[in-house]
């Protein structure tokens, strides 16, 4: 992973205020990181066309038979609605 | 006070879920997957397909490494993604609208000019400023130009006031109202503009003030939810109206709920756009545009608990739209009693309402016209296509 992913507390901090400044020099020191992460020669071994083709497919397929079906149980979708709430920071409602 | 703004896609943790869950399930079932009976049939060619390439291949055991290494890497560009997302400034420019009317937590935005005057009524469940997102994608902006006065209704988040408002007292108490406002500045009985539920409330405001109304235009606006193709999470309508009903008193029914019941439309859509992202598609205009629409999908105004209770059950679980039972303040809500000309929009490719539950509205309407914009949902009024898919068609129709 290139970096990590914010928290969502410090998401909902984020306001017109006080957001774009940092944010500005925060997003240009991330893309450096991000592009001295890429690999000079980034060589590909066999088998990894057909391994993202069959990746691809993978994705596809849920696409798919999501359009006929919801594809997530009650459960699951309970669990993420609980926690996504328990993270509920002060934008919230706004 | 700042306007607060959440961005990354709501609830986070639903996303995350379902990106890792796609690439690890992708991970483990490698090669052996391809005899499996788990294919949809859309895609079958394509598994022989790639089932006659590997045969080719040496070591197939490699292919099952390099598939658990690359998905490893999708997992790591979709979290890429989000951050890169995330930290890129974006402020959606100030509207070019003015606050002239003021019902409850209901805000009506007159674009101003000597056009004539057209009441926009968006969506209950997200941002009203989808109808004027930014410049260049603005539909109430082009409407102006066109030689129209936009008047577009914020419905707001509720308040005080709107505790225990239906879908009825929204339409009685805060619609029609703004209805006579509008028609109070023209002189005259004006078009309205109604866009997903949105045209589906303006069904029954049209059925209510025919005399108020001059044109109608419903776009992709839900009436059957009975369709061969379902709506958006339909299957799971039920089980969360007893969500909804099992929340504390009065609490409202939060973006992070809604976006839950969006979400499962197409839990691949987020991990597919957030990929892309980190892989650079999205640069200057589109990049804006990106964090326009994600910041309008993952910030809108929770939704009263008892108009999301007949949301849920009179017309997902009851089908009480199309089946003649939707009662408004007391009266059955017929499109046969729409009397003005009316033009129904629905997009090719909308996943949330199908054209066959907006069409059928047509069926009982008199004087009826259709559009087909070649979209989605939501391309259909901001995407690179809207101008000539829908908003000229449109604003012809409306001169007729």
């Amino acid at each position: 992973m290139a970096f990590g992913a914010l928290p969502q507390e410090l998401l909902c901090a984020c306001t017109k205020e006080n957001a774009l400044v940092p944010q500005r020099a925060a997003y240009s020191a991330a893309m450096n990181y991000k592009n001295a992460q890429k690999p000079e020669n980034d060589v590909s071994l066999e088998g990894d066309q057909q391994a993202e083709a069959f990746l691809d497919l993978w994705q596809d397929n849920i696409r798919c038979w999501s359009e006929e079906r919801d594809l997530f149980t009650l459960q699951s979708l309970l669990e993420a609605v609980r926690r996504g709430s328990e993270k509920k920071g002060p934008g919230d409602g706004a | 006070m700042g306007h607060s703004v959440i961005k990354g896609p709501r609830p986070i943790s639903l996303h995350f879920a379902n990106s890792q869950k796609i690439w690890d399930e992708a991970a483990s079932s490698g090669v052996a997957s391809l005899d499996m009976d788990v294919w949809n049939p859309t895609v079958r060619k394509r598994v022989e397909t790639l089932k006659a390439q590997l045969q080719t291949l040496d070591d197939i055991e490699g292919f099952n490494v390099a598939v658990q290494r690359k998905a490893s890497e999708r997992k790591d560009a979709f979290i890429a993604g989000i951050n890169t997302y995330i930290l890129r400034p974006y402020e959606r420019p100030a509207s070019l609208s003015m606050v002239s009317k003021q019902i409850g937590c209901c805000s009506l935005h007159d674009y101003g000019g000597n056009g004539v005057p057209i009441l926009l009524v968006p969506s209950l469940v997200n941002p009203y400023y989808i109808l004027d997102l930014m410049p260049g994608r603005s539909f109430a902006l082009f409407l102006k130009e066109q030689g129209f006065r936009p008047f577009l209704l914020d419905w707001g988040s509720p308040g005080d006031a709107e505790v225990g408002f239906g879908l009825d007292a929204y339409i009685r108490d805060r619609l029609e109202p703004v209805l006579r406002h509008v028609v109070s500045v023209a002189g005259k009985a004006v078009p309205v503009v109604g866009y997903c539920m949105g045209g589906t409330l303006c069904s029954a405001l049209a059925v209510r003030n025919q005399e108020l109304i001059s044109k109608l235009v419903l776009l992709a606006a839900p009436w059957n939810f009975d369709t061969e193709k379902p709506l958006a999470g339909r299957q799971n309508a039920v089980e969360m109206l007893d969500l909804v009903e099992s929340l504390p008193a009065g609490a409202d029914v939060g973006v992070d709920l809604l976006q839950t019941f969006f979400t499962n439309v197409d839990p691949t859509l987020s991990d597919r756009k957030f990929r892309a992202y980190d892989a650079g598609k999205y640069v200057g205009e589109e990049a804006d545009f990106f964090s326009a629409m994600e910041i309008w999908a993952n910030n809108g105004p929770s939704l009263a608990r008892v108009a999301a209770k007949n949301c849920l059950g009179d017309w997902y679980r009851d089908n009480k739209t199309h089946n003649g039972q939707w009662e408004v303040a007391g009266q059955i809500v017929r499109p046969q009693d729409i009397s003005c000309p009316t033009l129904v929009a629905a997009p090719e490719a909308d996943r949330l309402v199908p054209q066959e539950s907006a069409f059928a509205i047509l069926t009982d309407i008199a004087n009826g016209d259709k559009l087909e914009p070649p979209s989605g949902h939501i391309g259909m009024v901001v995407g690179n296509r809207a101008r000539a898919g829908l908003w000229e068609p449109t604003a012809r129709w409306l001169k007729e």
